[in-house]
This record gives C-alpha cells, sequence and structure tokens, in this order.
C-alpha cells in the first residue's frame, strides 16, 4: 500500500485490468481537492492597487467605476509612504513601516466602503461588516468598534453634524487598526 | 509567493499584489517580497532574451519557437517556478505576472524594456491561453534540450501544442524518442512529416495508441522503457509516414530522368 497527498486541483485515478494481455475491464474516478474556504481571500471588500507616481495623488482613493468591484488605489510616490521601511509585515504584534500605511488607508476605506449605501438608507455592509466577531480580535473592543460604527453610520448625512461625522470616522479607523494589530 | 501584477491604464502604470496566503489584505501586506519577485523575474526574461538571441535562425516560426523554448529555459534555470516559496494555486498568477511584464515591458524600477514584448506573442487575445500556452508549454519545452525539441516538433509551436495537448502523450520519453524517431528519416521526410497539416495524423495516432481516459489507458508511456517506447511508436508511426512521405519520393519526383 503506498499513500500520496494530493495538491488541490482535480485529480483523476484509473485502473485497468488485463487478461493474457488485453485490457478487459477499466475504471475511473474524479478527485477535486479544495482549498480550505476558510482561506479565501476576500477581504477587505475592494481591491487594492498601488498607482506608480511621484505626481501629486490623494493618499488614497477609490474607483467606483464598476458599482461591484470597487478600487482603493494609493499611489508608491506619496510622501510619507516613500519615507517608510518596506520590512517584514511586523516583527512584533505592532504594525510597522509601509505595513502600516496601507492598512491605515484600508480602514479608511472600509468605513467610506460601509458608508457609501448608507446615504441611500442601505446598512447591508454594515451588518455584513459586523456580523460576527472576527478570529483573534477581543470582543469587547470589537463590539466598541461596532457601536461606533453604528455612531457613525446614525450621523451619515447630517451635513449639521459633519465635524463629529469627521471625528467619528477618525476613531472608528483607528479602532480597526488595533483590531488588526490584536490579530493572531 | 504573493507575485505582483502591472497595469497600464491612460498611461498610469499601476499595480496589485496577488497571494494565496491568508490574512494578508488581498496580498497588500506583502508587496515587499512582491517586488522582490518582480525583480527576480526581470533577470529571468533578460536571460530568455539573451538565450533566444543566441540562436541564429531566419524562418519566423522556427524564430518563436526557439522564444518560447528560450523562456522556459530561462524559467527553469531562475528556479522560480521550483520556489518552495510558491504556494499551491499561485502558479496562474506567477504567469499571468510574467505575462503582463513582457506585454507592458515594463521592469521592476518602472522603465521600459521593448525587447520582452517580442518575447510574448501579441495576437493572443485572452490571457489565459497566452499565459498556459506561451509559459506552461516553454517550461515544457525546455525539458529537453534546443535540438532535440526542434527534432521533435520540426521547430513548429503548432506541432508542439498538439502534442502538450494530449495529456498522456506529453512525457518527455514520448518526445525523445519521437525527435529519435524524426532523426532517423531521410530530410525530405522529415520536412513533410512536421508540416502541420501532417504533423496532426501522427499526434491524433499516437494519442489513440496512448489513450488518456478509458480503455488501456492505465498504461501510459512513462511505464515503457526508452527500447519499447520507440518500437512502439514506430509501429504507429511508420505506416503513416509510409503514406504521407514515402521513402525517396522526393528525389523521385525532383528527378526529370525519372520518367514520372
Amino acid at each position: 500500500m503506498q499513500s500520496v497527498a494530493l495538491p488541490p486541483g482535480r485529480h483523476t485515478l484509473r485502473a485497468d485490468l488485463y487478461l493474457s494481455g488485453d485490457v478487459v475491464a477499466h475504471a475511473s474516478r474524479t478527485l477535486d481537492i479544495e482549498v480550505d474556504p476558510a482561506q479565501s481571500q476576500d477581504w477587505p471588500p475592494f481591491r487594492i492597487e498601488q498607482i506608480s507616481s511621484d505626481d501629486p495623488h490623494p493618499r488614497w482613493q477609490f474607483d467606483k467605476s464598476d458599482p461591484t468591484s470597487w478600487v482603493l488605489r494609493y499611489p508608491s510616490g506619496y510622501p510619507l509612504y516613500r519615507a517608510l521601511d518596506t520590512g517584514p509585515v511586523r516583527t512584533t504584534q505592532r504594525l510597522s513601516g509601509v505595513s502600516a500605511f496601507v492598512v491605515d488607508v484600508c480602514a479608511e476605506g472600509i468605513i467610506e466602503w460601509v458608508m457609501d449605501p448608507v446615504d441611500e438608507g442601505d446598512l447591508s455592509r454594515l451588518d455584513d461588516l459586523l456580523s460576527g466577531t472576527p478570529a483573534g480580535a477581543n470582543p469587547d473592543r470589537w463590539e466598541n468598534y461596532s457601536d461606533k460604527m453604528h455612531e457613525l453610520a446614525a450621523l451619515r448625512g447630517y451635513t449639521g453634524h459633519l465635524d463629529e461625522y469627521n471625528r467619528l470616522a477618525r476613531d472608528c479607523a483607528s479602532r480597526s487598526l488595533s483590531l488588526f494589530e490584536e490579530r493572531d | 509567493m504573493p507575485v505582483k501584477i502591472w497595469n497600464r491604464a491612460d498611461s498610469t502604470l499601476s499595480s496589485v499584489v496577488e497571494t494565496v496566503r491568508p490574512a494578508s489584505l488581498r496580498g497588500e501586506l506583502f508587496r515587499a517580497e512582491a517586488e522582490a519577485l518582480d525583480r527576480e523575474i526581470d533577470e529571468m526574461l533578460d536571460r530568455a532574451v539573451a538565450l533566444a538571441a543566441d540562436v541564429k535562425t531566419a524562418e519566423a516560426e522556427q524564430r518563436a519557437f526557439v522564444k518560447r523554448w528560450a523562456v522556459g529555459r530561462a524559467l527553469m534555470e531562475s528556479g522560480l517556478v521550483q520556489s518552495k516559496h510558491l504556494d499551491p494555486g499561485e502558479q496562474m498568477s506567477l504567469w499571468q505576472a510574467i505575462a503582463r511584464k513582457c506585454r507592458l515591458g515594463v521592469r521592476a524600477d518602472g522603465s521600459s524594456e521593448k525587447a520582452w514584448q517580442e518575447l510574448t506573442p501579441n495576437r493572443e487575445p485572452d490571457p489565459t491561453r497566452l499565459e498556459r500556452d506561451v509559459f506552461a508549454v516553454g517550461l515544457w519545452l525546455q525539458e529537453q534540450e534546443l535540438a532535440t525539441a526542434m527534432m521533435a516538433f520540426g521547430g513548429s509551436r503548432t506541432n508542439a501544442r498538439e502534442i502538450y495537448r494530449r495529456g498522456a502523450i506529453r512525457t518527455k520519453n514520448v518526445r525523445d524518442v519521437l525527435a529519435r524517431w524524426f532523426e532517423e528519416l531521410e530530410p525530405s521526410q522529415r520536412l513533410t512529416l512536421t508540416k502541420p497539416g501532417n504533423f496532426l495524423p501522427l499526434a491524433r495516432a499516437l494519442a489513440t495508441r496512448f489513450p488518456g481516459r478509458g480503455p488501456g489507458s492505465a498504461k501510459r508511456p512513462v511505464h515503457y522503457s526508452d527500447e519499447d517506447l520507440y518500437a512502439e511508436i514506430c509501429k504507429v508511426l511508420d505506416p503513416i509516414a509510409d503514406e504521407l512521405a514515402p521513402s525517396g519520393a522526393e528525389s523521385a519526383i525532383e528527378n526529370p530522368k525519372s520518367g514520372r
């Protein structure tokens, strides 16, 4: 008996039974080896693209031309990004270098992505985001983040509360950075 | 191994990082590794250009065959594909990254490199096909030395694809034996039989003898010794060669005194 480890993908097992040199029976079976769905890469809910340019660009911006697939773009020539180290993702539990920059813009991007449909009264993205505590996140901190995001959604669209909205949005982004750092 | 996929829109270069690794913010957290790989791909493509330039052949189809082989050999020498850092499922992303660098002619630092654009065909619209046909076939072709591969397929990518797309006869020992079989033919027969229209019946006959599935598919070419395989292939191909390119036929046609 021999055992083999198969990589993800489709594999076929075939067997011929020979009698006096002739094939008298044949059988085959197909095996599909799948990647663990828990490892899927659908987060954050938009693509992230780096623009190779030294010209002035916003720190980040969304391309919403395809409403079903937003793209967050940030420039490689952004002065803060250029000044940061390109090291490992994190040497300790703390984020560092360009990774911290990227996580920061993503945290802000997630807020815009969630809040955009709130203008139309659609809270589905907010519900999706907060539907369960992410693996490795501190439940209390997640609860606080969740409360702040709901407050933010409630303020969305009230122009008289713009300062308060912006302050709360920065607070939410900061909380999500902390949550990211806590992950395993 | 996270890979950097370049793009150009409205003359602006941009890139995304692709990986199967979890917890990576769509790969973006591994951009430093993807950029290191991008620089390795630069070296690999420079090597492919140099390998292709070493071979002098005037015929366009053979030139294209040589380029495909050179890309495969440079890829193999680079060690990129064998890297233990290449996770399952990432090979297609690697092909895509390399294909995009060739198509855009862009180096890791964003500068332009026109020579790479000639490594890939420019009339294949489907990126998946481009990547599969160019890089996977190139890697497969280079398993043989260039002269042997040229002999097995008459320097034709079309012929190579006819064998490549029939998985059961794709093995190196079939190709080596095929090269040996062609080598023992008269040059005129070889020339006739390596024309794509004539090569196709050879590929079909081999695929019929060594089916990919169903009865008779369990014993594959790889299970034969070289000598036994050569004997089997002669049994299959000799009758077709006799029909399509009879020995001495060309000299009979070219000799006006032969009475034909």
